[in-house]
């Protein structure tokens, strides 16, 4: 193999570089293949059930003035959100930026109800579940946080945060820490998903609402699951009714199918582009190594009248390519490691499993691709010569 | 029958490719050798005495008719046993380039020993002692392409000998060599040659001649007893 290898440099230098380039637009097509195929099952979610999305139209005259009577108002709110609540799939979430940076970036202050957890699967990966505790040795409000949020809050933290709507401090326990790269589909925006972990949830209880600025985000952000359209527009009838907010309700899976079908046209695309690519590394591979065989003839009959079989040839080619093959995903591996050391320093950070099982799934792939590519290339000397006097093919094009 | 290590039977050999050449070194040739032989193939270049070596050191096959290898027929044998047989049953001297012209005298006489069906552990031994047998040791490292053309050859049979073959095929192994150097070689010739070591030599050097039990002629693709 060594010998193939010295024998044959630039060959394997050459199939090194094309099967560099292949990893490299590999890995793109790969990280464009998961993005679809995650939008994708972000829609699949919800995608059987008929969503109504409140886009809201309330004039701020009209907000004004439910602020003004708020506890009128209070009354008229909870009237209408238990109208909806009655009999109805729905959950409202809402988030704020809370204006202070976590792992380098702004960070979200976002509340809803125990249906969003239990409908995206969304689980902590250390501690307890949002909606599992009833209440904080502390006594506070208990919380879970997105992985960006460990660099400021650990787990039983307690810490003191602004209400956005209320402006006044409320007291946090962190409960539970989601695990990084957990993701939930983006309602407002089909096809695309939102990531926990920049967020910190805390729990909604409308019931237990006493104020105006919550409560309205609680209806405002009402994502409903309905199988007819009027009821929906029976919702927007009551709270016209009850003057409080001017709701409009559309159906987010009318957009869904045409993204659906755009989404795999896309990897249909991809799957052409890499099929196409593995045949172009086979061919110039598999030709290359044929022709650097017929070149270097004599260096071949030397090793064939030394005992050298074809088939003991072709395994050198095959080990050599594998050779080739390990050298490049170290190489890539090692790559990937360095940059994301220097990118993101929690990169070891045990909430980063998710990310590192895809890594894991894309070597394995590139690596049966490699192997594939391996294989044929040393079967085409094997084939072309199987049949043939050794010597004369070798020497020469003889029929 | 059982003296006989290699029998040719009917044994044809044909060159052809439409319009550009049709040739028949060998035309129906009738060959047995018996073990111990000592075998010149004469003739002169171009007449079919490298083809002739090549068949019966299966590096090419007949076109047509049977070769018996100590009474069986080749056609036969597997591919890997073809190849086994390469390695340690026949030793062969290539014409010319009998050595990788890049690759250190080591790493060409190490060949053989790798392909061995059974790697020796002490290949280094071995390439050693053979070396130091024909005085050349102290070129253990250096690339064949910085030998001497006498060197080179006296390396190419060491190569061929490695694996103590039976039977010696040789291609005009003193062609581009001085007397001197000659001698040397048909000297070498003599002392591996003895007992049941049968020796091929295709020449066309008189001084080969003096060497061999019987010489054989090439021409028309047929082959002659010159002498005994
Ligand atoms: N693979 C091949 N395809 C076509 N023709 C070939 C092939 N191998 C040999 N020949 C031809 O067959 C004839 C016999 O060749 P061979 O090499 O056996 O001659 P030779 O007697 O060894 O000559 P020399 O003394 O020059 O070595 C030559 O005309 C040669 O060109
Ligand atoms: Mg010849």
């Amino acid at each position: 193999m060594l010998n193939e290898l010295r024998l044959n440099k630039k060959v394997y230098f050459s199939v090194f570089i094309v099967e560099a380039v292949l990893l490299a637009l590999f890995s793109a097509l790969f990280a464009e293949v998961s993005y679809t195929n995650s939008t994708l099952s972000a829609i699949e979610e919800i995608d059987d059930t008929n969503v109504y999305v409140n886009f809201d139209c309330t004039l701020s005259e009209q907000l004004d003035s439910l602020f003004e009577n708020d506890t009128e108002s209070i009354k008229r709110g909870k009237e209408l959100y238990n109208y909806v609540a009655k009999g109805r799939t729905k959950y409202s979430y809402w988030d704020y930026p809370v204006g202070t940076l976590a792992n380098g970036k702004p960070f979200f202050q976002a509340t809803t109800d125990k249906y969003f957890f239990d409908l995206y699967g969304i689980k902590v990966a250390v501690g307890q579940n949002l909606y599992d505790v009833t209440e904080t040795k502390s006594g506070s409000i208990p919380v879970v946080v997105g992985a960006d949020l460990t660099e400021k809050y650990q787990l039983h933290d307690v810490f003191e945060m602004e209400d956005p709507n209320t402006g006044k401090g409320v007291k946090y326990e962190v409960v539970g820490i989601l695990p990084k790269g957990t993701t939930y589909p983006a309602v407002y925006n089909i096809g695309m998903k939102n990531s926990v972990d920049d967020k910190m949830f805390r729990p909604l209880d409308v019931e237990a609402l006493n104020e105006i600025g919550n409560l309205v985000m609680s209806i405002a952000s009402l994502v409903v699951f309905a199988n007819n359209e009027t009821d929906l527009r029976k919702i927007e009838q009551l709270s016209k009714d009850l003057n409080f907010l001017d709701m409009s309700f559309e159906k987010i899976s009318d957009n869904t199918v045409i993204f659906l079908q755009e989404g795999k046209e896309t990897m249909q695309i991809y799957a052409l582009i890499i099929i196409a690519l593995i045949i172009l590394a086979v061919l110039i591979g598999g030709i290359a190594i044929y022709i650097a065989i017929k070149k270097k003839l004599n260096v071949y009959i030397v090793q064939i009248t030394a005992g050298l079989s074809l088939k003991k040839l072709c395994l050198n080619i095959f080990f050599a390519l594998f050779a080739v093959n390990v050298v490049l995903i170290i190489l890539s591996l090692a790559f990937s490691a360095l940059s994301a050391l220097l990118s993101d320093t929690s990169a070891f950070n045990s909430y980063y499993f998710s990310s590192s099982t895809l890594n894991v799934y894309y070597y394995a792939i590139i690596s049966l691709v490699f192997l594939f590519i391996d294989a044929i290339i040393s079967l085409i000397p094997y084939l072309k010569l199987r049949n043939a006097d050794l010597l004369n093919i070798l020497r020469s094009e003889n029929g | 029958m059982a003296d006989r290590v290699i029998t040719l039977k009917g044994a044809t050999k044909r060159f052809f490719k439409k319009g550009k050449f049709d040739l028949t070194p060998l035309d129906n040739v009738n060959f047995s050798v018996k073990r111990g032989e000592r075998i010149a193939i004469w003739g002169e270049s171009g007449i079919g005495k490298t083809t002739l070596l090549n068949v019966i050191g299966l590096l090419s096959s007949q076109t047509s008719g049977d070769y018996y290898l100590n009474g069986r027929n080749v056609k036969t044998f597997s591919e890997n046993k073809k190849a086994h047989l390469r390695n340690s049953y026949f030793g062969y001297i290539i014409q010319d380039f009998a050595l990788v012209e890049n690759w250190t005298v080591y790493n060409n006489l190490k060949l053989p020993l790798k392909n061995r069906d059974k790697k020796p552990k002490n290949s280094k031994e071995l390439i050693r002692e053979s070396l130091a047998e024909i005085g050349l040791e102290s070129k253990i490292g250096v690339e064949a392409r910085h030998l001497s053309v006498g060197e080179r050859q006296r390396i190419a049979i060491a190569r061929a000998l490695i694996n103590s073959p039976e039977v010696i095929l040789a291609d005009e192994p003193t062609a581009s060599l001085d007397a001197k150097n000659k001698d040397t070689v048909i000297e070498m010739f003599d002392k591996i040659c003895t007992g049941d070591k049968t020796i091929l030599i295709a020449t066309h050097d008189d001084e080969v001649l003096k060497f061999v039990n019987t010489v054989y002629r090439i021409a028309d693709g047929k082959l002659f007893i010159e002498g005994r």
